[in-house]
């Protein structure tokens, strides 16, 4: 079985010849590691007179992060390749200098949907960039964003379907390229308000909520058109439902506001014959239902240290959700033993992957994340992961 | 103030020490409740705290006023609400502590802007004295009045460490500081924790006070807002320092917080409060609540206010809930105080409920 093959089998709740094994590799600190190469983080140039305003200026082109993003997301494939891995997540993103008023220290940058990242340095100098600010927090200042941004949406789909292309004609002979599409529909809406008034207007106006959601809707059905034209066959969706402790929103809340959304998104990417995995970081065993409910095929991250137990979700779920993650990004893929690393590939084995279903990948990404671990972990899979699975 | 409390008072030209202007309500706050010879409110307040077998369940209901606890944060709360309450709602201000407000309906007015979102510039950054001892002189008289009518006292914190830290950092930057500025993540919280002792040391001056109370909502609908870890590292030492000190001036504390916070159960009790006050007990369950809390640390809760608020609530199911709620308390050690939510305009109940949950707790 090829790289594709084994994906697609495992997608359709059949033994391939082995666990699949897909990287989350997307920070430029993995990606150097494993190419030997050295990335440069532009931020620390921001401070000086000259070239900060050379690299503001970049920072403010469509070409620049197209190109960027094209760049980092070749070089996480070509990295997972080398690793031996199945497949790999690849993102677009579409950033803008943000001109507005912030105190945030670092470059700030805005996306297309309204809301601030703040593009900073990490303690060991790796770039990092985070959602830091909301810039829609009022129904007023929702509707003027919508209208000021209104012909860049049509240019973010197709500069995603383009991005996506380019990674399928250099890389899909030797990797699968995943399709994620991200932030998805509870992030857009909620982030470009601001969690708290996010909430409070979902009471007090909750017509403006719904035109918000109706209007991230569409938008996300026609981005996932794009991610999926270039023969993307695997879709990620991103929206993180949960955190440490529990959903971010009650979830029955979450069914009212975002049920029908789900479900016409699952059914888009069945209508293209592709098959739809939802990303959702946090403790979210009290989604699992409504995400066979809503028709999606997976669910990836599964955090362990958001309580996320494999073998309980697979208890929960059964075959009707396709399990991938699950492996430690704190500890385990930072500073784990051989053996630790070992010992926990097995463990995910035997939990979830009896009758196909399972892909074996680390939970989530960030600069830590060590690529002699990871490739510790291929290596592990291949050893383990040979169908019949045996053992307890 | 239109008699009812929590009923916000924008039409008063200067809302400050609300108390001493709003003699009615004083009078009901103050008016003696039923005891057994010899015992105060007070008493029974503290027999329940102490699971020391009080006669009854103490209580402080709202419709009409009767209560066995003079609470400061009834008459008069610094810190939030002065410069807001008589302004139009829309209206922008900034508040005591710089954080730039909105006049809404609720209780707490909507924050637009805060001071704190980088840490980098809490040198620069100006505190509020809410310790200053003239916003206290206030208190003398009324504790005076309270102890002389038998009240069990309670003061309120005027800093709530967590609500203020959301309020001056943002919620987003919030949840990102102890990982993404954690220096002065940990400065401030430091510096409201001192804030805060200080202003226990005020009220510990201008009388006789019971318990010093903080609201400190840690919990949303489906768990905790920050992860345990963080909580443990970052809240819970400070939380523990208050706590000494209250526990050391001779008071008790009070710990009002919402959302489903089961797991911070055993952090409080480990802590040392000594009552915990929930307005959303079905989030955790009432035989959870008394498994976990029966002999160990004191409830003071109202009925669940969103099942509160349920459409056609009736008499029955009214008097079923609070009967599921007191039930494993009626054995007769103590554990369990009954309320009223002091914020009836937030919630929406029928016009039985507050008569019909009073008779309830006191049957």
């Amino acid at each position: 079985m090829n790289f594709k093959e084994r994906m697609l089998t495992a997608m359709n709740h059949e033994e391939p010849d082995r666990v699949p094994v897909m990287g989350l590799i997307m920070d430029p600190a993995t990606v150097d590691q494993v190419l030997g190469k050295n990335s440069t983080n532009v931020v620390k140039f921001l401070d000086k007179p000259v070239v900060g305003r050379a690299v503001q200026k970049l920072l403010d082109s469509n070409w620049f992060w197209d190109r960027m993003y094209f760049k980092n997301f070749s070089g996480a494939l070509e990295s997972a390749t080398r690793l031996g891995f199945d497949a790999n997540w690849a993102i677009y993103a579409f950033m803008q200098i943000y001109k507005g008023e912030t105190n945030q220290k670092g470059a700030a940058l805005n996306d297309v949907f309204g809301r601030v990242w703040t593009m900073g340095t990490d303690d060991r100098g790796n770039l990092s960039v985070d959602y830091s600010q909301a810039l829609c927090p009022t129904e007023a200042a929702w509707e003027a964003w919508v209208e000021e941004k209104s012909a860049l949406f049509d240019r973010v789909i197709r500069n995603a379907t383009s991005f996506h292309q380019m990674l399928v004609d250099a890389h899909g002979d030797k990797i699968m390229p995943i399709g994620y599409a991200a932030p998805g529909i509870f992030e857009n809406s909620w982030q470009a308000i601001g969690f708290v008034d996010f909430t409070k207007l979902v009471y007090e106006n909750p017509q403006f909520i719904k035109r918000v959601v109706e209007f991230q809707t569409d938008f996300y059905l026609r981005y996932l058109e794009g991610v999926m034209q270039p023969g993307v066959e695997i879709v990620l969706g991103g929206d993180d439902l949960g955190q440490k402790t529990g959903p971010l929103m009650r979830p029955d809340l979450i069914e009212k506001l975002y049920g029908e959304s789900y479900r016409r998104v699952a059914d888009l990417v069945h209508s293209y014959g592709r098959k739809f995995v939802f990303h959702s970081c946090g403790k979210i065993y009290q989604f699992l239902d409504k995400f066979v409910d809503w028709g999606f095929d997976g669910i990836i991250t599964m955090e362990p240290t958001a309580d996320m137990d494999l073998g309980r979700v697979r208890e929960q779920v059964g075959h009707k959700l396709v399990l991938i993650g699950n492996l430690d990004v704190s500890h385990l893929l930072v500073k784990g033993t051989r053996d630790e690393i070992d010992a926990a590939v097995k463990k995910a084995i035997q939990d979830a992957a009896r009758g196909g279903g399972y892909i074996l990948s680390a939970a989530h990404s960030h600069p830590y994340v060590d690529a002699t671990r990871l490739q510790w972990m291929v290596e592990s899979a291949h050893e383990h992961g040979r169908y019949p699975i045996r053992g307890s | 103030m239109d008699g009812r409390i929590g009923a916000r008072t924008r039409a008063l030209p200067d809302s400050r020490f609300v108390a001493v202007s709003c003699g009615s309500l004083l009078d009901d706050v103050l008016r003696p409740q039923p005891t057994p010879a010899g015992l105060t409110s007070r008493d029974i307040v503290r027999k329940s705290i102490g699971f020391d077998s009080p006669d009854r369940f103490p209580y402080s209901f709202i419709e009409p006023v009767a209560s066995d606890f003079f609470e400061t944060a009834l008459l008069h709360w610094r810190g939030y609400f002065e410069q807001g309450e008589s302004l139009a709602l829309g209206t922008r201000y900034l508040d005591d502590w710089n954080v730039q407000r909105e006049v809404s309906s609720g209780l707490f007015d909507r924050v637009l802007t805060s001071p704190l979102r980088d840490l980098s510039q809490l040198g620069k950054y100006s505190y509020p004295d809410l310790a200053a001892p003239e916003h206290y002189q206030v208190y003398e008289s009324l504790f005076a009045k309270a102890q002389d009518a038998g009240k069990y006292i309670v003061a309120a914190d005027p800093v709530l460490l967590f609500e203020r830290i959301r309020d001056l950092v943002g919620f987003e930057a919030m949840l990102l500081a102890p990982f993404k500025q954690r220096n002065g993540f940990e400065s401030l919280l430091d510096r409201l924790t001192d804030l805060t002792l200080a202003c226990l040391d005020q009220y510990a001056d201008a009388g006789e006070v019971d318990a010093f109370m903080t609201w400190q909502d840690f919990g949303a609908q489906s768990g905790l807002i920050i992860s345990l870890d963080v909580f443990r590292e970052f809240f819970q030492p400070r939380i523990a320092r208050i706590i000494d000190a209250t526990h050391r001036r001779g008071m008790h504390f009070i710990w009002h917080c919402c959302g489903e916070i089961s797991s911070l159960i055993p952090e409080a009790i480990t802590m040392g409060v000594d009552v915990l006050q929930l307005d959303q007990p079905r989030l955790i369950g009432h035989a959870a609540l008394a498994e976990r809390c029966a002999g160990k640390i004191c409830l003071w809760n109202s009925v669940d206010t969103i099942w509160s608020s349920t459409p056609d609530l009736s008499v029955g199911a009214l008097e079923a809930e609070i009967e599921a709620m007191t039930a494993p308390f009626r054995c007769g050690n103590g554990g369990f105080m009954a309320r009223h939510y002091p914020q009836p305009d937030d919630i929406v109940v029928p016009d039985f409920f507050h008569s019909a949950s009073r008779r309830a707790f006191l049957k």
